[in-house]
């Protein structure tokens, strides 16, 4: 815990149990959505909305305990208002911007995810079962991630 | 030996089960020695970022790029010490798959579609900020802006779905 490395291996245990999880369920993000949409099939979809419970009860906990950095944000929409918490590589103050690209971000992750069969945790799995198209997935996903900081920087956004 | 039922998990009990993991990481800044660089741990990251495919992965490849490219700025906490998320998702899914001896290579006929897909994914879930799983915490964060982002992603999964079946399921 005096180490730095502390986070490193924390990522991995975290890492290791949710891809344990994950395979052992089928869980997928984006299959939820797919399927609800196609079949009207709530099989998956659900596992979504129970990852959202989870992460409220959990932080709620954290939040109790007070071993969240910041305490008094729990609630982040109700202490921050309609600030974005940071992450996206268009950093801005402005509403509208925000507005615009949470949806053209939005879509367009809704959009490829589709196209190549699930979520990027999905994707890590089916790597991890064999699939090589994943493994494909993943190469291009790593890749582009860099790239695509450079490209914003090169805008001028971060 | 008796033939024991595989052990399977439902995607809501799971689902309940990564979430309290994926928000209970988030307790690991604060336990992070207040020292390291002098920084204050609620400098060192985002809130809610103790489980992301796509800031983790970005921050991993670009701890080894840093070197050479040292414009390209992750999260502080990753200019520290690597992100190991996606490591470890496929440690983890191996250890699962080759226990339930599910591991089999799967060939493919379109390796470049997959390519692109993922180069897809990854740019526009730097212009969200979230991959879909980081989304998702950050709604169990309850930000406004992750449920837009949510209701956004179920529209574009629509989108796709229609142009999937529009071009004949290619």
């Amino acid at each position: 815990m005096e180490s730095v490395w502390f986070w490193s291996l924390t990522t991995l245990v975290v890492g290791l149990i949710v891809g344990y999880l994950a395979q052992k369920s089928g869980f997928c993000s984006i299959g939820g959505w797919r399927d609800f949409i196609l079949f009207r099939d709530t099989h998956l979809i659900k596992g979504v909305v129970g990852f959202i419970i989870g992460g409220v009860v959990g932080f709620s906990l954290l939040a109790l305990l007070g071993a969240i950095y910041y305490p008094s944000q729990f609630p982040w929409t109700y202490f921050n208002g309609l600030k974005t918490i940071s992450g996206s590589l268009v950093k801005t103050n402005n509403l509208t911007t925000a507005w615009i690209t949470a949806i053209i971000g939005g879509i367009g992750v809704g959009f490829f995810s589709v196209l190549s069969g699930g979520c990027p945790l999905r994707n890590a799995v089916m790597a991890s079962e064999g699939n090589k198209s994943s493994i494909w997935y993943l190469i291009g996903f790593a890749l582009m991630a860099p790239i695509a900081v450079y490209v914003f920087y090169l805008i001028g956004t971060i | 030996m008796t033939q024991r039922k595989p052990f399977r998990l439902l995607p809501w009990q799971a689902g309940i089960l990564i979430g309290l993991v994926a928000s209970l990481a988030q307790a690991s800044y604060y336990l992070l020695p207040k020292a390291v660089q002098g920084l204050a741990s609620y400098r060192v990251a985002p809130p809610a970022y103790g489980f992301c495919m796509f800031c983790h992965t970005r921050d991993l490849v670009d701890w080894f790029l840093q070197i050479v490219a040292p414009m390209i700025a992750p999260a502080p906490i990753s200019v520290i010490a690597p992100t190991m998320t996606l490591i470890g998702v496929l440690l983890g899914a191996s250890v699962a798959a080759r226990m339930s001896k599910q591991f089999v290579w799967r060939t493919t006929i379109a390796p470049w579609k997959a390519f692109v897909t993922g180069a897809g994914v990854s740019f526009f879930a730097g212009m969200l900020g979230a991959c879909p799983l980081r989304i998702i915490v950050r709604a169990g964060y309850l930000e406004l802006f992750a449920y837009v982002g949510i209701a956004s992603i179920a529209f574009g999964v629509a989108l796709g779905t229609y142009v999937y079946l529009k071009r004949g399921g290619g």
